[in-house]
């Protein structure tokens, strides 16, 4: 991984950290945006989910500084009746997921989109 | 497709779980919970409607010290912190009185909703609250904590929105003021509901009218009375038990009538929360009990009078109380244990007064039979020969997402709401249901500075009735039980049978006048104490108040404790309030002990009870025995109150249910007539049991079930080992919320640590106050302030309340008083 793919990782995962506290559907979102502008680049879907697993972890990481984090994940795990590491890996396997899939449709409206095929022209 | 999967569980709930997106987002989802598990140590907030800046200093214990300019700008700012500590607790306390549960947690809540709609409590407490006047002390209170609890809703960082709504994928519901009447309402259901007259016929079926009377006496034969009696120690009025002469060779009444709650039943045919059995276990002299005593200065060490309370009820996380400290300058400085919903505390203390409580248990509920016109769906009722309307209320239970789940009709007489039960419709007068204002005199005796003014406070607190024990800094003590005690008519002169309502005659007349109420003011004697037995001597006063007292195990053991201590020191209360021994045992091992000798078999168990010292402390190995002895004599004893199996064959063979128990001391007295027919086990046809026989296979029994639970006589069987508290969250009770197997180390039944064989009762606050200058005061309860389960502060309290121990109180006069490390976080509210 380049020094560049990597500053563009991080980039992304600071975008998708502010936008989580405006809401977690923040993420997909800017994804697909993400998805669309670097659909002629290789990669981008998996930059997409490396930062928002980036973006994620370190929100927790935060939370954990400030608070008792692993008390949060053996309280959730208890509930849903799963290992405590269980909730972290869903947490992070949901953001990963959903910026994956959206960068993934982002990618994809690149190629149909009126506006998406000027710029290809161009 | 998997975008879209994605999205969906992200943002819809599946089945019980919440949208996934919200839930585990780390911004201000549930992992936020971290962030918000302590408090800031300093912070702002705004209240509108504050006349001035009100300054909240937290101590180490996390106890809220309020100070403010004036009495409405501390409820305001009492709602806030409660809201801010406690948010669902308030909601969900609500909700269960509303029946609005559902309507949080689904449709599976919903026979809990229809049961309190049927109970008709919020029906009840809205038009309580209507008939408030608005300048009421009540209604501006309760207006004034509204505000206080809505403006930290609104200004709820989303960071801080409670675990429990997270789970449900719920907000909360703004705060109306008629909810702190709903509370009351909630309290009086806790512990001024009865219902036993509805069990009362099926009793009289099986053993007759006047083994009835006798199995659940109205005059209790052990007496230790509240009010002082003049005699020291307990009076036994043995009477004889009349002989079973059941009524009828059939009977009629189905099984369902032990051990559901007739409201649920009625309209659902469900188990209740509440049912029968559970508040014959509350009600159960041996598994739980309250206690407070008073000590005058001329038997406390320190010449001043002491105070000593533990009300025990449902253990729960969040716990029921939550402390607090409010200071009005030059008008009040109250410390105290709140309730949820309401800011003002109702056991507490302020620099001249003490007060706490434990429930009277007074029958202040009675049921009539119903005439009406007809007994599918009836419109009227027959009143002295007149039909008259019924007043109907339509109850429509919604699910979480809003969808109808059921629709009830209930029907109500003058009287309250009628339930329909073995083809008869039977309206409930209740004082609950009255309708009452509890704030008035809670917040007269938090005004108050000497023990007579409390109690003229008082007068107008109508239920639940509760002994109410204070203490003052001028050396007065004082011990009233305090409710609204309803004056039955002559035709009708007892509460605990069922009363023909077709005939207003029947109705209740007025209600006791206050010096009527039993109570001691600077008694002789130099102290005075309640644990929930009968409260009135019934040679000094003969009326009605109520029927199957628990049996005084605990009162002897308090009384004998104060009468043996003319130095009575804070430690000596507190060291009272986890006494060990129990009265209970000393009048049943002798005999049992008795009936055993010579019989070789029975030899070790009689010995293992002989040499207790009637202590349940944590290393005895007898109690175990001895609860398994009396729960097996109780069974082969009271064989003739089991109901008949059910036809449909719903029981298991062998699970009949007994209709109803008789206390204890009802069985203490039996062992004086050992040729009783009640000894006969039914059973064994031809052969003809005594008491010896009973006691001897009840021993028997026992030895031989605690040893196949747990093995031969060791150390499994030591108290220690074998009873432990279980403090259950209240909405998730088998979750990592929950602090099941707490380690109890002393007590048990008929000691002043009762506990209930499930664990789930014990005492909920235990306070400790001597009303010298200055006051000094010790409390403790089983959790901790905040409802936040992954704050320090959610159950930082429960291992010294475990052990006994007692926290020093802080009453500090004014902001800035708490030293640095005192005071652990700052609020600061302003308008």
């Amino acid at each position: 991984m380049t020094r560049a793919l990597i500053l563009r990782t991080v980039l992304v995962a600071a975008a998708f950290a502010a936008g989580t506290f405006i809401a977690w559907w923040m993420v997909p979102v800017a994804a697909a945006a993400f998805g669309y502008m670097t659909a002629r680049d290789r990669g981008g879907p998996i930059v997409a989910g490396l930062a928002a697993i980036l973006a994620w972890g370190g929100l927790i990481a935060w939370n954990a500084m400030v608070g008792p984090a692993t008390e949060v994940a053996a309280l959730l795990g208890g509930v849903l009746q799963v290992r405590p590491s269980a909730v972290y890996v869903l947490t992070l396997a949901f953001a990963g997921l959903a910026a994956v899939c959206a960068a993934v449709l982002g990618r994809a409206a690149y190629g149909v989109l009126p506006g998406a095929e000027r710029g290809q022209a161009d | 497709m998997t975008l879209g999967a994605v999205l969906y569980v992200g943002s819809r709930p599946i089945g019980t779980a919440p949208p996934l997106g919200g839930l585990l987002e780390p911004a201000n989802g549930v992992w936020a919970l971290a962030r918000a598990a302590t408090l800031p140590a300093d912070a702002s907030g705004a209240i509108p409607g504050l006349t001035g800046a009100v300054t909240v200093e937290y101590d180490e214990r996390g106890v809220p010290h309020v100070f403010a300019s004036n009495v409405h700008d501390a409820a305001r700012a009492i709602g806030y912190v409660h809201a801010r500590d406690r948010l669902f607790q308030l909601e969900l306390q609500t909700r269960a009185v509303a029946g609005t549960i559902a309507e949080l947690a689904g449709a599976r809540a919903a026979p809990l909703d229809r049961t309190a709609r049927a109970q008709g409590l919020a029906d009840a407490a809205d038009r309580a609250w209507s008939a408030f006047p608005d300048t009421s002390v009540a209604k501006r209170l309760a207006v004034a904590y509204a505000e206080g609890v809505n403006a930290y809703i609104d200004a709820m960082p989303r960071a801080a929105l409670p675990f429990e709504f997270r789970l449900m994928g719920k907000a909360p519901q703004r705060w109306e003021p008629r909810y702190t009447a709903y509370l009351f309402m909630r309290m009086g259901l806790t512990l001024g509901y009865s219902d036993s007259e509805l069990r009362r016929p099926t009793i009289e079926e099986l053993v007759g009218a006047e083994a009835a009377d006798a199995l659940f006496p109205a005059e209790h034969p052990l007496q230790d009375p509240i009010q002082p009696n003049g005699t020291a120690g307990v009076r036994a009025d043995w009477k004889p038990l009349p002989p079973p002469r059941p009524r009828a060779p059939q009977v009629a009444t189905s099984e369902r009538a032990a051990g559901v709650s007739p409201w649920g039943e009625a309209l659902t045919g469900s188990d209740d929360v509440a049912s029968a059995d559970e508040r014959r276990r509350y009600l159960d002299d041996a598994a739980v009990g309250s206690n407070n005593w008073v000590v005058s200065p001329r038997r406390s060490a320190s010449g001043h009078a002491l105070l000593a309370g533990d009300p025990h009820l449902a253990l729960s996380l969040p716990a029921i109380w939550y402390q607090a400290h409010i200071v009005v300058p030059d008008t009040l400085d109250v410390y105290g244990a709140t309730l949820l919903g309401a800011p003002i505390p109702p056991i507490g203390f302020s620099r001249a007064l003490a007060w706490t409580v434990t429930n009277t248990g007074a029958d202040v509920a009675d049921y009539f039979v119903e005439t009406v016109n007809d007994s599918a769906s009836p419109t009227q009722y027959r009143l002295d020969g007149e039909w008259k309307p019924l007043r109907l209320r339509v109850e429509t239970i919604r699910d979480n997402r809003g969808r109808s789940v059921a629709v009830d009709t209930i029907r109500e007489t003058h009287r309250g709401p009628m339930l329909h039960r073995d083809g008869k419709w039977i309206s409930r007068r209740w004082t609950v249901t009255d309708g009452h204002d509890a704030i008035r005199p809670l917040f007269g005796v938090a005004m108050a500075s000497s023990v007579r003014d409390a109690l003229t406070a008082l007068d107008s607190f109508n239920a639940p009735a509760q002994n109410f024990a204070l203490a003052d800094s001028a050396g007065h003590i004082g011990l009233r039980s305090t409710g609204l005690f309803p004056i039955r008519s002559a035709k009708a002169p007892r509460g605990d049978v069922l009363i023909d309502g077709s005939r207003s005659e029947n109705d209740w007349q007025g209600r006791w006048r206050v010096q009527d109420y039993p109570q001691a003011y600077d008694p002789p004697q130099g102290f005075a104490s309640s644990a929930n037995q009968q409260p009135k001597d019934p040679r000094v006063d003969r009326r009605f108040l109520g029927a199957d007292w628990p049996s005084p195990w605990r009162a002897m053991r308090i009384n004998t404790l104060l009468r043996a201590d003319s130095a009575a020191t804070p430690n000596s209360m507190r060291l009272m309030q986890v006494d060990a021994y129990s009265a209970q045992p000393e009048w049943f091992v002798p005999a049992v002990v008795a009936a055993a000798s010579g019989d070789t078999a029975l030899a070790s168990a009689a010995a293992l009870l002989d040499s207790w010292n009637r202590s349940y402390r944590a290393e005895e190995r007898a109690p175990v025995l001895f609860e398994a002895l009396m729960a097996e004599l109780a069974a082969l004893t009271w064989d003739e109150l089991l109901l008949p199996a059910s036809p449909s064959g719903g029981s298991p063979a062998g699970a009949r249910r007994r209709v109803d128990t008789p206390q204890s001391s009802i069985l203490a007295g039996l062992l004086r007539q050992p040729e009783s027919e009640w000894w006969d086990d039914r059973s064994t046809r031809d052969i003809r049991e005594h008491r010896d026989d009973i006691l001897r296979r009840a021993l028997g029994d026992a030895w031989r079930s605690v040893n196949s639970r747990l093995g031969p006589l060791g150390d499994a069987w030591a108290r220690g080992a074998t009873r432990r508290a279980n403090v259950r969250h209240l909405l998730l009770p088998n979750s990592p919320l929950s602090r099941p197997n707490v380690p109890i180390p002393a007590g048990g039944p008929g000691s002043l640590t009762p506990s209930s064989g499930d664990g789930n009762h014990s005492a909920s606050w235990r306070m400790v106050v001597e009303l010298g200058n200055p006051v000094r005061a010790w409390g403790i309860y089983p959790g901790g302030q905040s409802g936040n389960p992954v704050s320090p502060r959610y159950d930082d309290l429960l291992g010294r309340w475990s052990a006994g121990s007692l926290d020093s109180l802080r009453t500090p006069r004014a902001a800035g008083e708490l030293t640095r490390s005192q005071r652990t976080a700052r609020l600061v509210l302003r308008p």
